[in-house]
């Protein structure tokens, strides 16, 4: 089922990301003990100071981490196999959705989520859907070859997200008005459907366009950012890309947080995996070509590998090919990708359909031979797809994550391992371990021991046990299926500071001062530098650093490294500021002279590895559980 | 006696829309209405339709907020609630807008506000502070609809009809019409508003959006200095899509006071959702309509003294709001100081949401059954200020010390603890910034 059973709707348009790059690698950023790498005695403003002289490749400083559907409408939607509705009333209505873009790990590229709370096709007094998320999105499928037209910065990358909606947080408002709604909210009554899914592939990011797509401060260059800045502008710098994506059911054997089920792989020419379903009744093949076929220039003409051939390739006997069926190359081709989202239905005969759908062997999708542009992609007959994306945990922390097991989309009663390879935050191998799956899930466990990032990559196997890339590379960036941690330090005795200690100066240098300096924009909602400030608007940090707010877009700090020590501290201070205690109020009514940094600048970036002797005692009490709360 | 200016919202051929009319047909009307001032010179017009956007939107502000008050946070309807303050917060940042258009054309700050019962026929529909119901969305929506709304020509009239003003024989005016008037004014075709550009204001004496928590370009939050005729244009366009936009992408209050009102209509007809009328009326609580504190007043008087004391407690705080607002925008050569100030006016504003809210809970009178009271929003006998910096300071000394003195008689009611608490706070810090700036008088 999900986004490739029916209904679906169709949508597409721009996507604005607005995150902040200071914090993309040391020295100006320690992602382990999430602290900014001051110089000795430095302050936030002359740590700003610094970094807007040397500025080198920081394209957003001011980043606010917004990211947010810009005209995006829904581009239609059909109800069954090839019965586009153009005319629907939902079709042209507009989608929004802005949330907070935020690297789990903010020197690497393979962790990037998007935190949001609501989405809202239509408007008004229309047919309308609203559906609110079951957690964040994160991406997946991550190529840096989407776009073949040198596009600056990232505008080359491409990269897939998946949110679902649970049946309970919808609302669809005059759905007897749209059919389209209406066989959605027919098919939610179903006793297989969880909810909504939507899937969306992001790609073609193109950078300066202040004054193009927006009415800030026009700046083309870092050149003219600096300038701004330099005469105090605090310019924000958002990178537009285009967005297309298909909106779906989320049946009850799905995984929300990553795409899964059935996935052809890419080997050469193609740029992501193609997820595709077999409909044995409707005997209907459905491919999903959203992230796999690369764009050739800024105008997002698709790159033509010619007619392609969809058949099946026999594992018993060994080698034998079927051949499926034929894609002209109109159907992977612009308009109709902009139609349909890159979702091609294919009608085979029964008898394809029931070898797709059950024999052993596995499906492929390649150019014709002879093709001057090779595009190839086969089926990877045994998948893993863990139930969680990315995890934030404190020391001390137990977690578990499920990680489901199929073989051909479908769970097996064989037996069945799953391998487990860590990788560090440099990407390196450092270990791996075998664990059993039992009834298509293996269950992956662990104790978050010490501050650090790690990523989990999982590979099943039914025989020997396969060996693991050396490195987080792009193949397994692009293809893989694996999880982010990252593990917070504890800072256990900021968050133990006696009452008489607790004052404004402790709260500025322990934890407000690095984000004043390394995402200055946050001082433009709230100073962060004056006591007055974060004491008019105690209630306002509360409720922001709330861990019961971490799934949400309002949560602060948006970069979600703040350490339950640090959070412990900031909240007693605010708290005893609502109340009018002495010393909160009193510190911070008239603000002091900014205090200094409270230690030299931090060693560059250390591993997992050189921490293990560091192992903190005691977790606090504000402990956020296995997935941040 | 003060000379009273004239205008009017008329289609080409002369015919006024004022809601009553309309409202007599289905139809929807067959042109665009255009906004008529008499007698003034471009300037002058400019100036003038720049206060009334102002009075408007500070009305609009106060109502919004004391409709969203209004809706039971463990309600059917609570999901609104949020809504409704967020568009009240980007009226508040339309208000600062229309601060800096003045500064901007050179014409002195306002931040006085349509009051019951006073009435001029340039505001979008009579002042009325009143809980969230069917005939206040129709209001809202009507107000802030696009001249040519995309909508069913049923629903339109249906929406005039429950706007309700025909009965008092009351215009109801789009805001849209206003800002599209001083759009075309801000043109300035024919060079008569240039001389009046004062561009060095924008770093003297214009609200920056860093000051006040807002965004440069992108909204919800639209507030920016203004340094040119464009700038003054993109500005107004912005505040101008933000209220009337709809199928555009982004939340608008058109679009928001639509999906509400047609909730709430689908709810009521829907004779199959009997639960849903009762939920609908168990989301509003029964808070009183223009409730006041005065001898004699329009609308209900609020006479149970629990109620009575925390009203009077509000209108201190909404005072001092206004205060903090007018100073930090007259304080033109002291950044430091006019941030600061600002911080003063949120300050407030966080602490008129807390004695809103309790409000809300208390009854209005002793004898008045379920009757609750409700946020009196009770303008002061006058916003002037004094002009000799130390009188000012001595002025907003006496009215922090004023509200801190009775803080303490005020009567204990549920949920007030926490409040008394955190208005001493306020109230302390404000006391020292005093001290700190100004000095003892």
């Amino acid at each position: 089922m999900s986004v490739l059973g029916f209904p679906r709707l169709y949508l597409r348009g721009r996507i604005s990301w607005d995150p902040i790059v200071s914090n993309n690698g040391p020295p100006d950023y320690d992602a382990v003990n999430a602290t900014v790498g001051f110089r000795p005695g430095e302050t936030a403003g002359q740590f700003r100071q610094r970094h807007i002289e040397a500025l080198r490749g920081d394209w957003n400083y001011f980043g606010t981490h917004r990211a947010a559907f810009e005209s995006v409408v829904i581009t239609g939607g059909e109800r069954a196999a090839h019965r586009f509705e153009p005319d629907d009333p939902l079709v042209g209505a507009p989608v929004e959705l802005e949330g907070k873009l935020v690297d789990l790990d903010p020197y690497g590229v393979h962790t990037s989520q998007i935190f949001f709370d609501q989405l809202v096709v239509g408007a008004g007094a229309r047919p309308r859907l609203t559906g609110k998320p079951l957690a964040r999105m994160s991406s997946r499928w991550l190529t840096f070859r989407r776009n073949l037209g040198r596009l600056p910065i990232a505008g080359g990358a491409g990269a897939t997200f998946q949110a679902v909606f649970p049946r309970e947080s919808l609302d669809l408002d005059h759905a007897g008005r749209s059919p389209l709604l209406d066989a959605f909210r027919d098919r939610l009554k179903e006793r297989r459907a969880r909810g909504l899914m939507l899937r969306m592939s992001v790609y073609a990011t193109l950078y300066f366009r202040n004054g193009v797509e927006n009415r800030l401060p026009p700046a083309a260059s870092v050149a003219e950012l600096k300038a701004h800045y330099q005469a105090d502008r605090a310019v924000s710098n958002p990178a537009y890309g285009a967005v297309v994506g298909v909106i779906g059911l989320w049946r009850d054997d799905e995984v929300g947080a990553v795409p899964g089920g059935r996935l052809l792989i890419p080997s050469e020419g193609a740029v992501a995996p193609v997820a595709f379903e077999v409909d044995e009744p409707g005997k209907l093949l459905s491919l999903d070509l959203t992230a796999a076929v690369p764009e050739l220039n800024v105008e997002l003409d698709k790159q033509d590998f010619g007619a392609l051939e969809v058949g099946w390739r026999s594992s018993a006997p060994e080698g034998q090919e079927l051949r499926l069926a034929d894609l002209p190359a109109e159907a992977y081709a612009r308009p109709d990708y902009d139609a349909r989202s890159g979702i091609i239905d294919l009608d085979l005969s029964a008898a394809q359909i029931r070898t797709v759908a059950h024999e052993p062997g596995a499906l492929f999708l390649r150019s014709k031979a002879g093709a001057s542009q090779p595009f190839d992609l086969e089926e990877r007959v045994l998948t893993a797809t863990p139930e969680l994306a990315n995890v934030y945990l404190d020391p001390g922390t137990s977690w578990r994550l499920p990680v489901v097991v199929q073989e051909r989309g479908q769970r097996v009663a064989r037996p069945l391992q799953l391998l487990v390879a860590t990788y560090d935050l440099d990407g390196d191998l450092t270990g791996q371990r075998v664990i059993p799956v039992e009834e298509g899930r293996a269950l992956v466990e662990g104790v978050a021991e010490n501050p650090g990032l790690f990523t989990l990559a999982y590979f099943p196997f039914g025989g020997t046990p396969p060996e693991p890339p050396r490195g987080m590379d792009s193949g397994l960036i692009s293809t893989g299926a694996f999880t982010a941690f990252r593990v917070l330090p504890a800072d256990v005795e900021l968050g133990a500071v006696p009452d008489a200690e607790l004052t404004w100066d402790l709260v500025y240098r322990s934890v407000l001062m690095g984000y004043d300096a390394i995402a200055p924009r946050m001082s433009h909602v709230i100073r962060l530098d004056h006591g007055d400030a974060v004491a008019t608007f105690a209630r306002r940090f509360l409720e922001v650093t709330d861990p019961a707010n971490f799934e949400s877009g309002r949560y602060m700090p948006v970069t979600r490294d703040l350490s339950a020590g640090k959070r412990t501290l900031l909240r007693r201070f605010c708290q005893r500021a609502l109340v009018g205690s002495p010393g909160a109020n009193e510190a911070a009514a008239v603000p002091a002279p900014l205090p200094a940094a409270p230690r030299a600048a931090p060693p560059p970036s250390v591993k997992i590895s050189d921490l293990a002797a560091r192992r903190l005692a005691t977790a606090t009490g504000e402990d956020r559980g296995p997935e941040g709360g | 006696m003060r000379r009273q200016t004239r205008f009017q919202f008329l289609t080409p051929a002369g015919v006024s829309l004022a809601t009553d009319r309309v409202a007599e047909t289905d139809a929807e009307p067959e042109t665009e209405e255009r906004l008529v001032v008499e007698d003034l010179s471009p300037h002058e017009e400019v100036v003038f339709l720049l206060h009334t956007a102002a009075e408007t939107e500070h009305a609009l502000m106060v109502q919004y907020l004391y409709a969203a008050w209004s809706i039971d946070p463990g309600g059917a309807r609570a999901s609104w609630r949020p809504e409704l303050l967020q568009i009240a917060r980007e009226e508040m940042a339309h208000l600062a807008s229309v601060q800096n258009l003045l500064r901007f054309v050179g014409g002195p700050l306002n931040l006085e506000r349509e009051d019951v019962p006073f009435r001029t026929a340039w505001y979008p529909f009579p002042f009325e502070l009143e809980p969230l119901s069917r005939g206040s969305l129709a209001r809202y929506v009507a107000a802030e609809m696009p001249a040519r709304p995309p909508i069913d020509r049923r629903l339109l009239a249906r929406i005039r009809r429950d706007a309700g003003c025909h009965g008092r024989r009351q215009p109801l005016n789009r805001v849209g019409a206003l800002y599209a008037r001083l759009l075309e004014l801000f043109q300035d075709r024919s060079n008569a508003l240039a001389p009046f550009f004062r561009p060095g204001t924008a770093s003297s004496g214009q609200a920056r959006p860093e000051w006040w928590r807002a965004d440069v370009g992108r909204g919800p939050l639209y507030l920016r200095t203004i340094t040119s005729k464009e700038e003054a244009l993109t500005l107004l366009e912005d505040v101008a899509r933000q209220g009337e936009g709809y199928l555009a992408g982004g939340r608008t209050h058109f679009d928001t006071f639509l999906r509400m009102y047609d909730e709430w209509v689908a709810r009521e007809v829907d004779r199959d959702e009997k639960h849903h009328d009762a939920g609908t009326r168990h989301a509003i609580y029964p808070v009183a309509r223009n409730p006041y504190t005065g001898q004699d007043g329009e609308g209900s008087a609020i006479t149970a003294p629990e109620a009575f004391a925390w009203a009077v407690c509000f209108n201190q705080h909404y005072r001092l709001l206004l205060v903090w607002l007018s100073h930090s925008l007259l304080t033109l050569d002291d950044a430091e100081l006019a941030r600061g100030l600002a911080l003063r006016a949120f300050g407030e504003m966080l602490a008129i949401a807390d004695i809103g809210q309790l409000l809300t809970h208390l009854p209005l009178a002793r004898d008045r059954g379920r009757a609750r009271a409700g946020a009196p929003f009770e303008l002061p006998y006058t916003l002037a200020l004094p002009d000799r910096p130390e009188d000012l300071w001595a002025m907003e000394l006496d009215l922090v010390q004023q509200a801190r003195a009775r803080l303490a008689a005020l009567p204990a009611v549920e949920g007030s603890d926490r409040i008394k608490a955190s208005l001493g706070a306020t109230l302390e810090r404000a006391q020292r910034f005093i001290e700190h700036h100004g000095g003892r008088p």
